[in-house]
């Protein structure tokens, strides 16, 4: 039998890899014992219990493919290009301020959407700017840095 | 008597003009968020933390509260009007609410939900009033086995409450305490899970993961499917419900009170299963029961109230507990931290002026709302044109700088941009983020208190069944997750629930 990737089969799967990555990680912290824990015995705990779920998920999706659905499409594109504009936000704040950051968030942003004219997008860019810095540096009083000099 | 004393004070500060102000901007913003399509109050809240910052408590929580009521309400007029719930728990009310509007009776339904929501929502208010207090008092014995076990509770019964398996929402609570956990240890002095990252110290902020899981994964999921909507009724006219609207509907609406507010003080029982529950009642209930699905008004009319007074009654473990209710209430409960207000019980006590100030605004909110609303139906009306690809950018923008003004940090905006990913995938896996976020809020502290519990006990799990308050809340959780193995039930709480989608 063919094994289907169904959403639970992916969810277990997704689980089992948290919870065996925090058993992992939680590997190199003291222990202790149950009545004086270490900081590495409660990560272990919750690592079991999500491993545990994740395991029995997987289990469950492989032999009965058809409780769950299989994903059709992925959007892709949207993904790609909203991270990709929250990144370059978060890399643009501090070396070249806040308008810079603004900016390339919404033109980037709009990469994700693909919708509405050029001249939308211009108005858009102005017009959040402007509210952006205006309420937060002149309404919120929050100092941040304006320009890229 | 003390509650007069404590509801002036409330009223002393609901009315200084600043919250009166905050109170109004809330409802407004709420209102208008509830109506706008594909913008839910979870976004809007993660959205809105950081604008709170600078806000004094009562101020910021009144305002948060008042988003959160407002949208709950503006979600039921977009039910109405045009069949599309701006909100999960209007659901309800699409199915006799919209039914109405198409005969030409649009009016009377908006205006019955009005009605039915001010009664729940006094009702609500006045409930946690009377309830707070004692309930805090009882809360302030909890030791730490307590605090555990009511934990734990509140994460099985939200996990066990929402679509998909009771396991899956586990595995994501859990898996939220997990997330929870990264920074350094109190207890050790341990840097956990930080990868070496010194913005990790601290551990994730609270509103990274909100913005993340609530508001960057919905933009991504929403760009992927076409923004289309049919405006049926595009006026609304004859808004007075007549005599016989009023005389099939005040039952309704006093039994969806009833039945929403036992069911909000549950932690991790919703809105939406306190208006199905509704519905189903009244349809049983009903000597008529073929008019429902066809424009029955008792239909709108216990849901709504029914919603509403889940929506009030879902403050009590909230405020009074710390025990976060809903993935709103988590929001609410992380905005309080970070005003440096602890959650818990001793909130009544230590910062009166805000408990009871909230109380009061609330109450007012209520108020506003339906002369906000009534009146002005017609030009919320037009907020449903606005198109989805003008309202995502604003929402990054807003979110982006939102994130990086709490510590003027550049990697928190990365490490939600982290969440976002992530957060998307649970939405492709139909994982429900909403336990995720209660589990991140309560992990840290699930541990502090399980630590407590055990060294107390020298590490004997035996304590949890042995106090009887611990036990009663296990035994509860237990109940849930059994009442989640009988087929039946399963099968009809997916029902019900699918309905949100």
């Amino acid at each position: 039998m063919k094994l289907q990737i169904t959403k639970d089969l992916l969810s277990g799967a997704l689980f089992l890899l948290i919870g065996l990555g925090t058993i992992i990680i939680a590997q190199g912290y003291r222990l202790g014992t149950a009545a004086n824990m270490g900081p590495g015995y409660f990560p272990i705990m919750l690592g079991s219990i999500v491993a545990l779920i994740g395991a029995v998920m997987l289990v469950k999706a492989a032999r009965n493919p058809e409780t769950s659905e299989i994903i059709q499409t992925w959007e892709f594109r949207p993904l790609v290009f909203l991270t990709a504009a929250i990144l370059l936000f978060s890399a643009l704040i501090d070396t070249r301020g806040a308008i810079a950051g603004v900016v390339v968030l919404i033109l980037v942003g709009r990469l994700a959407g693909r919708e509405g004219s050029m001249l939308e997008l211009a108005i858009m860019v102005l017009a959040l700017t402007a509210a952006a810095i205006g309420i937060f540096v002149y309404g919120l009083n929050i100092p941040l840095r304006l320009r890229p000099w | 008597m003390d509650l007069l004393q404590h509801l002036a004070l409330g009223f002393s500060v609901a009315f200084s003009p600043s919250n009166l102000l905050y109170c109004f901007v809330g409802v407004l913003l709420g209102t208008f968020i509830g109506i706008l399509p594909g913008v839910g109050p979870l976004v809007t809240i993660a959205v809105l933390l950081p604008l709170t910052f600078g806000l004094p408590p009562e101020g910021a929580m009144i305002m948060l509260a008042g988003i959160y009521y407002g949208a709950a309400y503006g979600g039921s007029t977009t039910a109405i009007l045009v069949n599309l719930p701006g909100e999960s728990s209007a659901a309800v009310t699409c199915i006799d609410g919209y039914q109405m509007a198409r005969q030409g009776r649009a009016g009377p339904a908006l205006a019955i939900a009005a009605i039915g929501s001010v009664v729940a929502g006094c009702f609500g208010t006045i409930l946690i009033a009377l309830c707070g207090p004692p309930l805090a008092r009882v809360a302030l014995q909890f030791g730490a086995e307590e605090y555990c076990s009511l934990m734990l509770m509140a994460l099985v019964s939200a996990s066990a409450l929402v679509r998909g398996s009771l396991i899956k929402g586990m595995a994501m609570a859990f898996c939220g305490a997990i997330f929870g956990l990264a920074g350094t240890d109190v207890n050790s002095g341990v840097d956990r899970f930080t990868f070496g990252l010194p913005g990790l110290a601290e551990g994730f902020d609270f509103v990274v993961v909100a913005a993340g899981l609530f508001a960057f994964a919905e933009i991504v999921s929403n760009l992927g499917v076409s923004h289309q909507r049919g405006l049926i009724t595009t006026r609304v006219t004859g808004l007075m419900p007549t005599r016989e609207d009023l005389k099939a509907s005040w039952k309704p609406i006093l039994r969806g009170t009833a039945l929403g507010s036992i069911l909000g003080i549950l932690p991790g029982a919703g809105q939406t299963i306190a208006s199905f529950a509704s519905y189903a009642t009244e349809r049983k209930l009903s000597k008529t029961p073929h008019r429902f699905g066809h424009g029955a008004i008792e239909g709108v009319a216990g849901p709504e109230s029914a919603n509403n007074a889940a929506a009030q009654t879902h403050f009590i473990p909230t405020l009074t507990l710390g025990i976060p209710g809903s993935a709103t209430m988590a929001l609410l409960l992380g905005a309080l931290m970070i005003q440096g207000v602890t959650p818990g019980p001793q909130v009544m006590t230590q910062h009166p002026d805000l408990f009871w100030g909230l109380v009061v605004s609330m109450w007012i909110g209520n108020v506003l709302l339906v002369i906000l609303n009534l009146p002005l139906v017609g030009a919320w009306v037009t907020l449903l044109k606005v198109p989805y690809r003008w309202l995502y950018p604003i929402i990054m923008v807003f979110s982006c700088i939102g994130i990086f003004t709490v510590n003027m940090s550049a990697t928190d905006v990365a490490f939600a941009a982290f969440f976002g990913v992530i957060g998307y995938l649970f939405l492709k896996l139909d994982c429900e983020p909403a336990p995720f976020i209660l589990g991140f809020l309560l992990g840290p502290m699930l541990e502090e208190n399980f630590r407590r519990a055990m060294l107390q006990s020298r590490g004997s799990l035996s304590v949890f069944v042995t106090e009887p308050i611990s036990a009663a809340f296990l035994g509860i959780a237990l109940l849930f997750m059994l009442l989640m193995v009988v087929p039946m039930i399963a099968k009809r709480k997916d029902e019900a629930i699918m309905e949100e989608a």
